[in-house]
């Protein structure tokens, strides 16, 4: 089977892809209007909503980024994902009913039109919009040159593929991302996120099973080995230090409730009730999911150290190191499939919130009160979507990053307190919402793009966020109408 | 306490974080606050001296975590209906809270116990303060799924709550 390993990994992932182009046709006879399109029809059942939301949770990242950073940093990149668990309970407390009841009382089909019924303000909406689609494309040209840069080392070591470019692995990934978004929308977007989430959890699993093996004395030598060579980095706070970390764990705690892709989900079930079983299925997946993180990046740090194997290049080559060394043919097969699936799972659901901030919020925004085949608009918009984050992929890496940066800190800074905190609190103004987006912007992208560094590691993110909520509030004191202007179905919805 | 008196609390939680990272941020920073390039290996960091990085701001990022947990769980009573809000749940939400602080104030102790004595056991793949971290930290989020899960029908959405959305459905819809 080793001689085969090549093959194997690759028949994998390309079975994958075969099984995203035949759900994307399977779901394209179940799309028939916008609704479908961009939230199934409300009409999903609790398994499915939970998969989609924790495999849309750990993108790509998860499976390379978050290895490398612990191969890097040791352990404090887990600040990421430990507090997962009281993240997504403050989410489905804060978000998940109320957000779900404002889409069927207003037949809305995102985000926007969400905040926009709240607040009853066209600005929230645009900003809320504006906030998604440059979030978006950084997200989206980040997923698709991850997902062309591993298909590109799995297809350069073969005979075939020896020079395959990356543009042209940008252009079969993309076009297969492209394929079962555009013809399925959400529905086909969610039914592979069920596969995507299923793969995920088993990789998870037998990754931990396979890291514990590699030395003798099993995980414990491997963290007796980094403790030799530096103790602090097999302590909680990592060498990155412990404010960096608690930056960490406020920004991908707490902030999952601001994540739009994940929250656009909760949207979507068929059933409020449903939200009992979701929570704990996506928190234990997430979980499953993540020890894969853990476990290669803390194994492969252990093995460099140890003389085992030779240092890396760059923290990314730790997985497919790992991978490609001590995972079984079969094992390595399925996580590269699972890596696929997880950028995919990521990708497609931002492919899917900003095309309808492209196409459903922002012309509404502008005062359109009916938007006109608006279900083929979605389609079309959908590949521009595409194409342009993968242009700006292969074009240039500065575009990449400073969009990246309006990435998971953004959205938590400045959708969090309008949406969670929003949905909850008849008090909140539109003045108070307005002011959150536009400091949590701001702040993010002059500190990013000034390179401005704060003492003890205190990212942008985390300032960002921390003020957004302050001001949000602050500001929502300060603005109180003297007369109550809220809908009479909303101000019913906030009082369940 | 009504939702206005909740916000004014994670209000007053946020302003006392900012002060906390101000007065962080004012403190005289070691070489090493967010590590160093290993010496060996260019693709990795080492944290160096531990004590000298971490005990300088200890105390003010430990309340910084403890006014960020007492943060969420006021957030999540928002998320509850003032009148469902009994003596029962703010127990269970009390004891949540508990759970999360003690994970952190455990792990914390430990950390620093190290620091100073240089010394610690293994538990479980992981240092005595990492396996509080790994296990204890990531475990303790659980009570408040189960507040969620067992609590549902009690906190967030009972069988009666559905007939009414029901009924706010049809008078919404209705021309």
């Amino acid at each position: 089977m080793e001689a085969f390993r090549q093959e194997i990994i690759l028949s994998s992932v390309v079975i994958y892809m075969v099984f995203c182009v035949a759900v994307g046709l399977w779901a394209m006879r179940r799309t028939h209007s916008p609704s479908d399109f961009f939230i199934a029809g409300r009409s999903l059942g609790p398994l499915v909503v939970a998969l989609a939301i924790f495999s849309s949770t750990l993108s790509g990242f998860g499976f390379v980024g978050g290895p490398g950073l612990v191969y890097s940093q040791g352990v404090s990149s887990f600040w990421m994902i430990i507090l997962s668990t009281t993240g997504y309970a403050l989410g489905f407390f804060l978000v998940a009913k109320r957000i779900r009841m404002i889409a069927e009382l207003r037949d809305a089909m995102s985000l926007p039109d969400v905040v926009a019924a709240r607040y009853k303000s066209e600005a929230v909406r645009f900003l809320m919009a504006l906030t998604i689609v440059l979030g978006v494309m950084g997200y989206l040209a980040t997923q698709i040159l991850a997902m062309a840069v591993v298909m590109k080392s799995l297809l350069g070591g073969t005979v075939m593929f020896a020079d395959i470019s990356l543009i042209s692995c940008v252009v079969v990934s993309s076009a297969v991302l492209i394929f079962y978004c555009v013809t399925g929308g959400i529905i086909a977007s969610v039914y592979t996120d069920v596969v995507q989430g299923a793969i995920m959890m088993v990789a998870g699993v037998l990754i931990l099973y396979t890291a514990t093996q590699v030395f003798d004395g099993g995980f414990t030598e491997a963290t007796q080995v980094i403790m030799q060579d530096d103790a602090e980095a097999v302590m909680p706070f990592g060498t990155a230090g412990v404010i960096a970390c608690l930056g960490w764990a406020f920004i991908f705690g707490v902030g999952v409730a601001g994540q739009p892709h994940l929250v656009t989900k909760m949207m979507m079930n068929r059933k409020i009730a449903d939200n009992r079983i979701v929570l704990p299925v996506s928190v234990i997946g997430y979980a499953f999911a993540a020890l894969l993180w853990i476990s290669i990046g803390t194994v492969m740090r252990a093995l460099v150290i140890d003389g085992q194997a030779e240092p890396l290049t760059g923290p990314d080559q730790a997985a497919p190191f790992f991978l490609s060394v001590f995972a079984s043919p079969l094992l390595a097969g399925v996580v590269f499939a699972g890596l696929f699936a997880a950028i995919m799972s990521t990708a497609d659901a931002f492919l899917n919130v900003g095309t309808a901030a492209l196409i459903h919020d922002m012309p509404k925004a502008f005062g359109a009160t009916e938007i006109k085949n608006e279900l083929l608009k979605a389609r079309i918009v959908t590949v521009v979507l595409a194409v342009m984050a993968a242009t700006i992929a292969l074009v240039s890496d500065t575009l990449v990053a400073l969009l990246g940066t309006i990435g998971w800190a953004t959205f938590a800074a400045a959708i969090f307190p309008v949406l969670a905190i929003g949905l909850n609190w008849k008090g909140a103004t539109h003045q108070g919402a307005i002011v959150a987006i536009v400091s949590s912007l701001s702040i993010n992208v002059v500190f990013n793009v000034a390179s401005i560094g704060l003492p003890y590691g205190i990212s942008a993110g985390f300032l960002a966020f921390v003020t957004s909520i302050v001001l949000f509030i602050g500001v929502s004191f300060l603005t109180q109408p003297k007369i109550d202007t809220m809908d009479e179905d909303i101000h019913r919805a906030m009082a369940f | 306490m009504n939702q206005s008196r909740l916000c004014l609390v994670i209000l007053v939680f946020g302003l006392l974080q900012c002060l906390l990272l101000g007065l962080i941020a004012l403190m005289p920073a070691a070489e090493n606050v967010g590590g160093l390039i290993h010496p060996l290996f260019n693709s990795m960091r080492v944290g160096g001296d531990g004590a000298a990085r971490f005990l300088p701001v200890a105390d003010l990022a430990y309340w910084f975590q403890i006014l960020m947990l007492g943060q969420v769980c006021c957030m999540i009573a928002l998320g509850v209906r003032p009148d469902r809000r009994s003596s029962r749940f703010w127990v269970q939400l009390g004891a949540s809270f508990g759970l999360l602080a003690a994970a952190w104030t455990i792990m914390y102790q430990a950390y620093e116990a190290f620091l100073i004595s240089g010394q610690t056991q293994m538990v479980a793949g992981w240092p005595y303060p990492t396996a509080w971290q790994v296990y204890a930290i990531w475990l303790s989020g659980f009570g408040l799924v189960a507040l969620y899960v067992f609590g549902f029908k009690a906190y967030v959405w009972s069988d009666d709550d559905e007939i009414q959305f029901r009924e706010l459905l049809e008078q919404s819809k209705a021309p």
